[in-house]
């Protein structure tokens, strides 16, 4: 089916290629994204509108440098560690096991980045020792054992069944 | 099914195995095949077998990631998960009496009033009933278990006793389906005041609680009295009260 080279492109995107965008849309179809995409518009006016009318409990300087920035530390800094991580990977860990890693690695990042206030001790209050009240160093470390064991058990499994199946 | 299809599957099959052979350069056939039954690295629904992710097992990983924050901060407010409270930034039972606390008396700025001996509580309908502390205790007390639950996303049950709001408004000869309003000693803040609507006021587990958890309630909890009721959000359980007025 293919030649050398470009030919696996080819084959995929025939393969796999959805219909263009639009082509073959029923009517219903077509209403359900009207009816859609005016919902998304609705839903996005009222929370501009509440933005800018209630700047006291919105703060839209915040808000701004909050969605502004990021965006700019995603493309800045995550994508580009992200990809730089992938690299990595796929140099240091093998075939059946890559996927694993990368797995934990995107529990382990989530999970992390999810808690970096507690954990970095932002927020909380002198006065109130009830806010933020657990060791989150400590804690963060027990979750991220547990999430690696199981990255390590699952590694273990594809390894026995490597063996079973028996070389070449 | 139609031939075509047949064929066209048949010819990615076969050349994502060639890539795949190409890319291993004489890596056995058992690690193909291993990859191919792999939860996570499987080459059959549509992504080229590298070894890395598929698209299947990327859902399986951000699934398993929103797992995990579930499961270690779900325990703040859902009783059940309390154990794998790990990552929240509250715990249910950690704070003053065994109860967090949202707003201290510090800063709400009560710290002070709150701890005059010369508190009173003033109830105001048709008649005015004032009470200071030792009349306030002297009143009969009731017990109920009910939770705060913080608009903030923690939840926490615990033991109020005090003299029921109904009984302080008959007291006062307000009507029985009269709206109320609890007013804090807060001098400011948006919530220094809750109104409280007829089913909520003449409700039996309706308390104005002065004790918590079997002790008088401490400053940071509402002392000397506090609102507390069924169903009515955290923020709206009104702290440090000292009037009570007829709308």
């Amino acid at each position: 089916m293919s030649g050398d080279g470009d030919g696996d492109t080819g084959a995929r995107a025939d393969a796999d290629a959805p219909a263009p965008a639009g082509a073959g849309l029923s009517v219903g179809g077509f209403a359900l994204r009207v009816v859609l995409v005016a919902a998304g518009l609705a839903a996005l006016g009222y929370g501009v509108d509440g933005l800018l009318t209630m700047p006291r409990a919105t703060r839209p300087s915040n808000a701004a440098a909050w969605l502004i920035g990021g965006i700019v530390v995603h493309d800045v800094l995550l994508v580009p560690a992200t990809m730089l991580a992938g690299f990595t990977l796929s140099r240091l860990v093998r075939a059946p096991y890559r996927a694993v890693v990368q797995g934990a690695l995107i529990v382990s990042g989530a999970v992390a980045l999810m808690s970096l206030p507690l954990w970095r001790g932002y927020g909380g209050s002198v006065d109130n020792p009830s806010v933020n009240p657990l060791p989150y160093g400590r804690n963060l470390a027990i979750v991220l054992g547990a999430v690696w064991a199981g990255a390590a058990l699952l590694m273990i499994g594809r390894a026995v069944r490597a063996r079973r199946t028996g070389p070449g | 099914m139609s031939a075509a299809p047949e064929r066209t599957a048949g010819g990615r099959e076969g050349n994502l195995r060639r890539e795949g052979d190409r890319r291993r350069e004489g890596a056995g056939g058992a690690e193909q095949d291993l990859e191919d039954q792999g939860n996570l690295g499987n080459g059959r629904d549509g992504a080229p077998p590298t070894g890395g992710l598929t698209r299947r097992g990327l859902a399986v990983a951000t699934g398993t990631a929103a797992a995990v924050i579930v499961a270690t901060t779900a325990g703040q407010a859902v009783p059940a998960l309390a154990p794998l409270d790990l990552l929240a930034p509250r715990r249910p039972d950690l704070g003053p009496q065994g109860l967090p606390v949202n707003r201290t008396a510090r800063a709400a700025r009560v710290a002070v009033a709150a701890r005059d001996p010369g508190y009173r509580l003033e109830v105001v309908g048709t008649r005015r009933v004032g009470y200071d502390l030792a009349q306030l205790h002297a009143l009969p007390s009731h017990t109920v278990r009910l939770p705060i639950t913080c608009v903030e996303g923690w939840s926490a049950d615990a033991t109020w006793h005090g003299p029921r709001l109904r009984d302080l408004l008959d007291a006062a000869l307000i009507p029985v389906d009269a709206t109320i309003r609890v007013e804090s000693l807060e001098a400011h803040g948006g919530y220094r005041a809750s109104e409280v609507r007829p089913a909520h006021a003449r409700d039996p587990l309706t308390l104005l609680a002065t004790g918590l958890n079997g002790a008088d309630l401490e400053l940071d909890h509402g002392y000397p009295a506090r609102l507390i009721a069924p169903d009515r959000p955290g923020v709206l359980q009104t702290k440090w009260v000292h009037r009570v007025v007829l709308l």
